[in-house]
């Protein structure tokens, strides 16, 4: 083989080691950082059309000195309302999801 | 020397017996789970779906809540002299519970990944022992969310008296 063939070979499996390397750098801190349990572009986590979505409150808090008293009931209107959304989400996480009984495991 | 040999001989034994009935489930349940597996699974992976929406749902309203609403206020309280002290530590206690939520989100989700992992119709006892481990995992979840709406809660009860 010629000097300039073994160097371009040379050249290439350099590049695929480091690109092979900076890869599995990057799924192992992709997996570590527990992004991946957020990531929704994974193939099956796409969000769906009926999917509740999130709140998004076009509420400011007033700007400068101390709100007065609309503003201060409009403050405590808007968290209720934002609390209140967030307790439409039914039972997050409950153990009943994982039970015997959901899982055809019950004796 | 010979004593101490028998004796050790035992404590193995009773460990071996004691550790190997920790983890033994019924013949009934192992067939059960032998059974049921692909029907598990695809429960299993349907959580999964189900409990990364929720995550997603209950961290970006926690974000909005605090940085629309929590922060505005307890800056403002301070900018006025106006401090208060309960409000203040409800925001560090969200805070530290939001980190957890995040961490302990992770955990549930690892332990979950695992016990999709095992292959049920083989390794039914592994299965069932992740199954429980997973569960803890997913109550600690629970609990902590439940916390975070409890301090919401408070929070807004004490910010309806600062604001009156």
């Amino acid at each position: 083989m010629k000097r300039g063939g073994k160097n371009l070979m040379i050249l290439g499996l350099g590049a695929i080691l480091i690109a092979t390397t900076t890869t599995a750098v990057s799924l192992v801190l992709y997996h570590n950082s527990g992004d991946i349990y957020l990531d929704r572009s994974r193939p099956g986590f796409l969000p769906d059309k009926k999917e509740k979505p999130a709140i998004v409150t076009e509420y400011l808090f007033p700007d400068g000195g101390w709100p007065n008293k609309i503003e201060r009931e409009k403050y405590l209107r808007e968290y209720e309302k934002n609390l209140n959304q967030l307790k439409t989400l039914a039972d997050p996480f409950s153990e009943k999801s994982l039970s015997d009984e959901i899982l055809d495991l019950a004796e | 020397m010979k004593k101490m040999l028998w004796l050790g001989a035992l404590i193995l034994i009773i460990g071996v017996s004691l550790g190997g009935s920790v983890f033994a489930i019924s013949k009934n349940r192992e067939k059960m789970i032998e059974q049921n597996c692909s029907n598990m699974r695809h429960s299993l992976k349907d959580l999964q779906k189900s409990d990364v929406r929720n995550r997603i749902y209950l961290g970006t309203n926690y974000e909005t809540l605090m940085k629309k609403f929590i922060l505005p206020l307890n800056l403002r309280l301070v900018e006025e002299s106006r401090p208060e002290s309960e409000l203040v530590e409800a925001q560090a206690k969200l805070q530290d519970l939001r980190v957890k939520f995040m961490s302990q989100f992770t955990n549930y989700s690892q332990h979950l990944e695992e016990l999709l992992g095992v292959n049920c119709q083989n390794e039914p006892l592994n299965f069932d022992r992740k199954l429980n481990e997973t569960r803890k995992e997913r109550l600690v979840l629970k609990e902590t969310v439940a916390q975070i709406e409890k301090i919401l809660e408070d929070y807004l009860l004490i910010a309806r008296k600062a604001l009156e």
